[in-house]
């Protein structure tokens, strides 16, 4: 161990990281993101969870992320409780519907995003 | 009230903030959690409950008929808890006449009089047919992902199918906090991208309790002598 100490400069926690852009084509395309990524991971005092859209919407695919929830009410033309399992009870004693499949709400969400607005 | 028992969550996971929550109603300032990430799940940094409610037409709309006909669906505390939700709730725009899906925080309900809205209010966008569940989906996205950078501010967004427009809302604890609301207008223009020309409008809750009282009037007309017709109109504050 070295007997010199070194002294640590006290330094701000960085607020603010500079995104050098020379080139159009290196800023994002969608205006919900920011160049090299969100500039917030980490607050002063503290760490919040922040999660961008696009790792968001690649958590859906995951496996824990596509059962049914166990406690789901059954409410008609709201919640879409089944896959093709056979009907079961739920806490409600009601019969799930077993003919309804979950929403395919992935393709139609993307797609629609590129629809021009008009 | 039975439909705003909390449901159990048999999917609780090996979890220590599991609590067994029979008692049913969980008052405002219940900070506990009854919901936690499962194993190898990521964590939110708040949980948060979907809450549906319906009005039919011929009901009028009064503060004791709202708490009966909102009901919650489930609470989420992590991305993953979330999407099983999500995936099971048909999209807003294919809800059938007057619906709202309400997503908040755990412990705050989707309505005026909690404690925690009573000093706040909420942006709302006016959306044509056709794209609430697109901009449901992100505005949702934007709040579980803390995109909104107000520390504890935000308290949950509405999406209200209507006859013809939609609504999207968020609702914030502090309505005269001016860095607050524009920060959170700020970050709705980023996130969303909305249609050119879309209007945002803040409104306090106190506002809207105010207009929603008022909405009852009484007329009275007196003849003069003259023979002309003197109408006072009178709001009466309920």
């Amino acid at each position: 161990m070295s007997t010199d100490c070194q002294k640590t400069t006290a330094k701000a926690i960085p607020s603010i990281r500079r995104v050098t852009i020379n080139d159009a084509e290196h800023m994002p395309h969608d205006y919900s993101t920011t160049p090299g990524g969100t500039l917030f991971s980490t607050t002063p005092g503290g760490t919040r969870i922040i999660y961008e859209r696009k790792f968001l919407l690649d958590c859906r695919s995951s496996p824990l992320a596509r059962t049914p929830p166990a406690n789901l009410p059954v409410i008609p033309g709201v919640t879409s409780p089944a896959s093709k399992n056979t009907s079961k009870n739920t806490q409600n004693g009601e019969l799930l519907n077993n003919n309804t499949a979950a929403p395919d709400s992935s393709t139609a969400g993307d797609d629609a995003q590129f629809e021009m607005d008009i | 009230m039975d439909q705003l028992e909390r449901p159990q969550d048999d999917n609780a996971q090996e979890t220590d903030c599991h609590v067994d929550n029979a008692d049913g109603n969980n008052n405002n300032n219940n900070r506990r959690k009854t919901v936690c990430p499962g194993a190898g799940e990521h964590p939110l940094q708040y949980n948060y409950t979907f809450w549906y409610s319906r009005r039919t037409p011929s009901r009028p709309a009064s503060s004791l008929s709202y708490e009966q006909n909102i009901r919650q669906i489930g609470t989420v505390a992590s991305v993953e808890q979330f999407w099983r939700f999500y995936s099971h709730l048909v999209r807003p725009g294919d809800l059938s006449g007057h619906s709202d899906f309400h997503l908040f925080k755990e412990g705050i309900k989707p309505m005026w009089e909690d404690e925690s809205n009573r000093s706040g209010g909420k942006w709302i966008i006016r959306l044509r047919k056709g794209l609430a569940s697109r901009f449901w989906e992100n505005i949702i996205l934007a709040m579980l992902g803390e995109q909104f950078m107000v520390g504890e501010e935000i308290c949950g967004a509405v999406v209200s199918i209507r006859f013809q427009e939609d609504i999207l809302s968020i609702w914030n604890r502090t309505s005269n906090d001016q860095t607050t609301t524009s920060r959170i207008r700020d970050t709705l223009r980023r996130v969303l991208n909305l249609p050119a020309n879309t209007i945002m409008e803040y409104k306090t809750h106190n506002d809207s309790l105010r207009y929603y009282y008022c909405t009852t009037t009484v007329i009275t007309a007196t003849i003069t002598a003259a023979n002309t017709v003197l109408v006072r109109l009178v709001v009466e504050m309920l």
